[in-house]
């Protein structure tokens, strides 16, 4: 993941705030004290650890990883995908990057129970969409809250390296937006949709379409405090996605078929596909839609509003819960007056 | 009702490297306010938050009276209620969290029978005197820092041996500095975020320590937070048993009003705002617990130094801390 790529670093701009404004939160930025006597900030670029403690210790620049060289068919492979941290970067040990993953990992996983805290006390039923690039992600939403109607409240947030060109083309559909550019940032991650929120201000009830960056490797480790991971494959790309993206598909609890209408046109086996995406996640719920055709769209937009019910009558089951433990409250106090 | 626990995960992979992940899921149990009168909700909110019962009263009053566009003053006698509430509060803290956290078991009955009695000031300010500081507080606040370490090297109190024991260096949160209603309104998106309030972009740490740093400097320059932060906890109590009151302040916002009253834990936030018919449209609180379970907050930093401690250490220093509501602590061994 982004122990490799390094796109955790910098360059983050959210809509209506200034890019000073934003701190990227994945750089270490605690404060400790030195033995010359004094304690200051730091706020480096990289992660790293500092031996604070003698058990800490540990030795950089530790061997790197070495790729398994296997023979295959048509020709030999080399696999990087094989140490603790099935990744490789040069310059960095299995160890270090694991640990790198775990600290990143780690603070997301706090903002992303806060933000599904939040969610969940509004009633909003919140979705990660992701995709490759050019699945049809934005056509697909500006589609869907087309068909959801004027009734129903959706908000998207938008997730791009740069340009603002989807979230406009989401505020031409009628949805209100955000952008989050994430700069060389390959994910969303909790913090910076927890920032969006707070702008975007959806209201009660309401559906959060988020749209992650076009990426089928990142973001499947990033948790947003949604309530399921949609992946979405269009049948121009190839049937075998989901055993090379094994992560994504893994994570995803929907994968959404899509730009069926062409299927006429190409050489793609939809049940071949399906049958992948099953061997990675048995449990994937599959729809098959066209958002140009309408094709599918359907059973898309029924299971989305199913889905917003469910996560409403959550939030209307708390409200109930909390007045009727006010009740009790009351009545003890009566008695005991 | 049960309440919302504070999740702590230590994540550590087979070369012992570690991780710590702090989520505080808290429900918005305020909600419940919206559509109601504002009698309605002061009524309620001791029932709902019966932690500093007093000062979530103060500040649901404060606020919806300033978002009424009524008058506002707080009088003396409020002040001192939250005041003693929190003297109250401190006491128990160190009579069961902190005996227990340092020597394994709550404080004798007896001590416990003598909180339990004593509802006025002068009677907290005795039991004070005799089970913390061994001599008037007035005096011992006027000690200093070299003081206050001649005074726990003596260890002729409990507290003051707890305090000879905190020997570590931890790294430190920034401290927040003190703030009114007014001055927050202005940054006021930064305390609502869904991930949990910032101040300058960085969560902080709130409480006794931010307020007397100043008091701590030698302290502080040596990275000794465990002492300093259980210090300042003794330092703020006999500020209050000597007659110092905790501040209250209320803004007015575009769009309603906010209240900030001072606790023992730190600052408590309220926002309410009233549609065209009186009733709550808007309400939420920010407790300092917020503060204290911010995904990069105080615990996180704290404990991601401590990662090979024992569960005693832990207990000891999350206690320090002191966020008031329960925790939870896992460990994922088998990560990666």
């Amino acid at each position: 993941m982004c122990t490799v790529c390094g796109c955790s670093k910098g360059n983050v701009k959210i809509e209506g705030r200034a890019p000073g404004g934003v701190k990227f939160p994945y750089r270490s930025h605690h404060a400790h004290s030195h033995d010359h006597g004094h304690s200051h900030d730091h706020d480096h670029d990289q992660h790293h650890d500092h031996a604070h403690h003698p058990h800490q210790a540990k030795p950089h620049g530790a061997q790197e990883h070495q790729p398994a060289l296997s023979q295959q068919a048509g020709g030999a492979a080399l696999h990087y995908g094989q140490g603790a941290a099935h990744a490789h970067a040069p310059g960095l040990s299995q160890a270090r990057m694991v640990k790198i993953e775990q600290d990143i990992l780690s603070k997301n996983d706090g903002y992303a129970a806060a933000n599904r805290q939040w969610l969940r006390d509004r009633g909003i039923f919140a979705l990660n969409l992701v995709s490759s690039p050019g699945s049809g992600k934005t056509s697909l939403l500006a589609e869907t809250i087309r068909q959801l109607g004027r009734d129903t409240l959706v908000y998207v947030v938008e997730g791009d390296q740069q340009t603002s060109n989807d979230a406009e083309r989401i505020r031409a559909a009628g949805a209100p937006a955000i952008q989050i550019n994430t700069g060389k940032g390959c994910h969303l991650d909790a913090h910076m949709v927890g920032q969006a929120l707070e702008q975007l201000n959806p209201a009660d009830d309401s559906l959060l379409l988020i749209e992650n960056v076009g990426n089928l490797v990142c973001p499947a480790a990033f948790d947003l405090g949604e309530a399921h991971k949609v992946a979405i494959l269009s049948v121009t790309e190839g049937e075998d996605k989901p055993l090379k993206y094994p992560d994504m598909f893994a994570a995803a609890d929907v994968m959404l078929l899509t730009k069926i209408d062409l299927l006429r046109h190409l050489d793609f086996d939809v049940d071949v596909c399906i049958a992948n995406a099953r061997r990675i996640n048995p449990k994937i719920k599959v729809l098959q839609l066209s958002s140009k055709s309408g094709d599918g769209m359907d059973l898309w937009i029924d299971w989305l509003l199913l889905e917003m019910n469910e996560a409403q009558l959550v939030k209307q089951r708390e409200v109930a819960r909390l007045r009727q433990h006010i009740a009790a409250l009351e009545q003890q106090l009566q008695e005991r007056s | 009702m049960k309440q919302d626990a504070i999740r702590i995960l230590l994540s550590q992979n087979k070369d012992k490297g570690q991780a710590v992940s702090v989520s505080w899921p808290r429900l918005e149990a305020e909600r419940v306010f919206i559509g109601q009168s504002a009698a309605q909700a002061v009524h309620t909110t001791p029932l709902l938050f019966a932690l500093c019962a007093r000062a979530q009263t103060l500040a649901a009053q404060l606020v919806l009276q300033q978002a009424a566009g009524l008058p506002v003053s707080v009088s003396p006698e409020q002040r001192s209620s939250i005041t003693l509430e929190a003297v109250r509060e401190t006491l128990r803290k160190l009579l069961l969290d902190w005996a227990q956290a340092f020597d394994g078991r709550p404080a004798d009955a007896a001590w416990m029978a003598r909180w339990r009695a004593a509802r006025d000031l002068p009677a907290l300010r005795a039991l004070a005197e005799d089970f913390v500081y061994g001599e008037d507080c007035r005096h011992w606040l006027q000690r200093g820092e070299a003081g206050w370490q001649a005074w726990l090297q003596q260890g002729a109190t409990a507290p003051a041996r707890w305090l000879a024991t905190l020997q570590q260096t931890l790294p430190a949160c920034p401290l927040l500095p003190a703030l009114d209603a007014a001055a927050l309104a202005s940054h006021l998106a930064d305390w609502l975020r869904p991930g949990g309030p910032v101040w300058q972009g960085q969560p902080q740490e709130v409480g006794a320590l931010a307020r007397e740093a100043p008091q701590l400097p030698g302290l502080l320059a040596a990275g000794l937070l465990p002492q300093a932060r259980l210090l300042a906890r003794l330092l703020q109590l006999a500020r209050w048993l000597d007659g110092a009151l905790l501040h209250s302040s209320v803004a007015s916002l575009a769009d309603g009003a906010l209240a900030l009253v001072e606790t023992a834990r730190g600052p408590l936030l309220h926002l309410a705002a009233l549609d065209a018919s009186g009733r709550i449209s808007r309400y939420r609180v920010v407790p300092p617990t917020l503060w204290h379970a911010h995904p990069e907050g105080v615990l996180r930093v704290s404990l991601g130094f401590l990662a090979d401690a024992t569960a005693a250490e832990w207990q000891r220093q999350i206690s320090l801390i002191d966020p008031c509501v329960p925790y939870s602590v896992s460990k994922d061994v088998e990560y990666a």
